[in-house]
């Protein structure tokens, strides 16, 4: 508790912040210098957009079960650009698949393709008292568990988007996109500009990853139950912080799901619980209050377990994570205050 | 807050001794932070009742067990039901009510999408032994058979497994904090099983939000659900000082579990005082009106 008894009213010029740059949050407009104490406008703020990313073509036609060709989304060399948040359209409520791939540093932004509806927000969200429509998507992004920085270069690049029809009966016209921030670094003075290119390099060992079942799910027959792992891949370690699911009905019901650990068998809920109580949806992810961390290589089990009526179907599930790779001179200190292991 | 996942730590050689560099200061490394890999997200359920059936009139106890693996931080309530019920939840192992009466369902019970998120979290201690929450529910609204999931989410300490040093922080952490706890307040007109007397259409009626003497709390979230409109206005009994200048209608000032109304600055109801909300219907029908406030109540010792 504050023993500053007046410690939350608002003051622009004490509780004004000193950085220029908190990760995840907006970047301030008013910054303090705290050598005069004077408030002024944050130059960095100057140079830094919103920005959206849309495919090329803008819209997409998938004929019945088609899957596309790899679409690019291409980025000038203007400045560099901070993925936030997807959105997409699709005219058919079965929705599509995507794949992303990131053609430089790092080559995919999931372990397999996901559906979008788990990774975008666009379809609208039915919750326990109140139906959301799609008029108010945008207001409702799905907000990455990470933000991904795309180092631009002098030349732009293009991440490539590859989409799969869900609908096996119809055509399906699409949209999606990536929203975000650009850092014109190439237009500000150079000393912001090396300051912007330093917040990259900070944040360059950690980025979003979507993990799926690494199997597709079985079929949702009453009175029956299967399995399907994640596994996580070895070259990070993994923070789990969201959890998505795609539907092929409105409502679901009768579909149930426990998670587990598959190594130490230690488990997240006793008994297997109503998917809608584990997993929300790209507009309204179920947020882990307590994101947990797995070191690489982890495994999880998720068993599913269907009551004698079952409506509609899970077409997939998403876990939003955070990958973060350790740097090699930091391998001795992955545990604090344990010697050092390097030759 | 969740726990950071990585921490800043002194550098240490080979043989174990701290790096310093050329000013004399420890290099800083980033290292994992070692309780981070000893807490997990934890769905809480009955698992005798995973999902319970109730009829019409009917009221069931629901028993949430926690081992003694580890400690249970509760942060959010969870669910979903055939229709509305009525709910009290009452620990055991501190023999405290968290409550003053049952609450409607719609005002406290969110959904996995927007989960109702406790005003603040509520530690459960299991030392050696375990604890147990338990939550008597009604089906007393509905008028029909009710089949109803409640969940509590929050997150796990396994701190037997981790090592010692690791234990003990996890134990420190949690030893301090324990006079404050969530509570739902509910008016003094509330009947004993959680239901209402309905107001008279286009009547009025004076509902009291009254704390008893053991207790200052801290009201941050307002929720409501009616079966029918009202306009209302909150006055203070002991000043006759009113929190607008109007009456106003219960959409602008009252929320449900999933989207409750969050005051600009939350209010403090001290011990022996009232709060009271004066409404009126304008649905011209008779109309059940439930309201709950969620806060944090500061135990006075």
């Amino acid at each position: 508790m504050s023993t500053r008894l007046l410690g939350d009213l608002p003051g622009v010029d004490s509780d004004t912040t000193i950085h220029d740059y908190i990760p995840g949050q907006p970047i301030p407009m008013l910054v303090r210098d705290p050598r005069t104490g004077k408030v002024m406008v944050n130059e960095l703020k100057k140079y830094v957009k919103p920005f959206t990313l849309v495919t090329d073509p803008a819209v997409i036609t998938l004929a019945a079960d088609e899957t596309s060709n790899p679409i690019p989304m291409w980025i000038d060399a203007k400045g560099n650009f901070e993925i936030m948040q997807a959105f997409f359209t699709s005219t058919l409520a079965a929705g599509f698949t995507v794949t992303l791939f990131e053609t430089a540093d790092r080559p995919l932004l999931m372990n397999r393709e996901v559906p979008v509806e788990a990774i975008a927000s666009g379809l609208g969200s039915i919750l326990n008292y109140e139906t959301l429509t799609t008029v108010g998507s945008a207001g409702r992004p799905f907000i990455w568990p990470e933000s991904l920085f795309l180092d631009l270069g002098d030349r732009g690049r293009a991440i490539f988007a590859v989409f799969r029809n869900l609908s096996s009966t119809q055509s399906n016209t699409i949209r999606f996109c990536l929203h975000g921030q650009r850092w014109y670094h190439t237009q500000a003075p150079p000393k912001f500009a090396e300051r912007m290119q330093g917040i990259y390099r900070e944040r360059f060992r950690s980025f979003p990853f979507f993990y799926t079942t690494d199997s597709p799910l079985a079929a949702f027959t009453p009175n029956t139950t299967f399995e399907r792992t994640i596994r996580f891949t070895d070259e990070a370690w993994v923070e789990w912080r969201k959890s998505m699911m795609a539907t092929n009905a409105a409502a679901i019901s009768g579909i149930r799901v426990r998670i587990r650990e598959t190594s130490t068998q230690k488990r997240f809920m006793e008994n297997p619980i109503d998917a809608r109580l584990v997993f929300g949806n790209g507009e309204l992810p179920f947020l882990n209050w307590e994101p947990s961390l797995f070191e690489p290589n982890y495994q999880l089990t998720i068993e599913f377990a269907m009551d004698a009526v079952v409506t509609g179907s899970i077409s997939g599930i998403v876990l939003g994570c955070r990958k973060i790779h350790w740097d090699q001179k930091d391998d001795r200190l992955l545990r604090p205050d344990v010697p050092g292991g390097m030759p | 807050m969740p726990l950071a996942p990585f921490i800043q730590v002194p550098s240490r050689g080979k043989d174990g001794s701290v790096i310093l560099g050329p000013d004399g200061r420890p290099v800083m490394g980033v290292a994992v932070n070692p309780v981070k890999l000893f807490v997990r997200g934890y769905w809480l359920i009955d698992p005798q009742n995973p999902a319970v059936t109730l009829l019409a009139g009917a009221q069931t106890e629901l028993r949430y067990l926690i081992d003694s693996q580890g400690h249970f931080d509760w942060a959010t309530l969870i669910g979903n039901s055939t229709g509305p019920y009525t709910l009290e939840f009452f620990d055991a192992g501190t023999n405290r009510r968290l409550q003053n009466r049952p609450v409607h369902s719609t005002t406290v019970v969110g959904s996995g999408m927007r989960p109702f998120r406790l005003p603040e979290p509520y530690f459960f201690n299991v030392g050696d032994s375990q604890r147990e929450l338990v939550c008597t529910i009604r089906n007393n609204i509905f008028g029909q058979t009710n089949t109803i999931r409640l969940v509590p989410y929050g997150r796990r300490f396994y701190h037997k497994e981790a090592p010692p040093d690791v234990a003990r922080e996890i134990s420190r952490r949690f030893s301090e904090g324990q006079r404050t706890y969530s509570y739902f307040l509910t008016p003094r007109e509330t009947n004993s099983d959680g239901t209402v007397t309905a107001v008279a259409g286009n009547g009025t009626a004076t509902f009291t939000f009254d704390m008893d003497a053991n207790a200052d709390t801290d009201l941050q979230k307002f929720m409501a659900v009616s079966t029918g409109a009202f306009t209302y206005q909150l006055r203070e009994r002991a000043t006759n000082r009113t929190l607008s200048n109007g009456v106003i209608r219960n959409t602008e000032g009252w929320g449900n579990a999933e989207f409750p109304f969050l005051v600009s600055d939350t209010y403090l109801l001290e011990r022996d005082k009232q709060l009271l909300c004066e409404v009126t219907d304008i649905s011209g029908n008779s109309n059940s009106i439930f309201l709950t406030i969620a806060g944090r109540r500061l135990q006075y010792v």
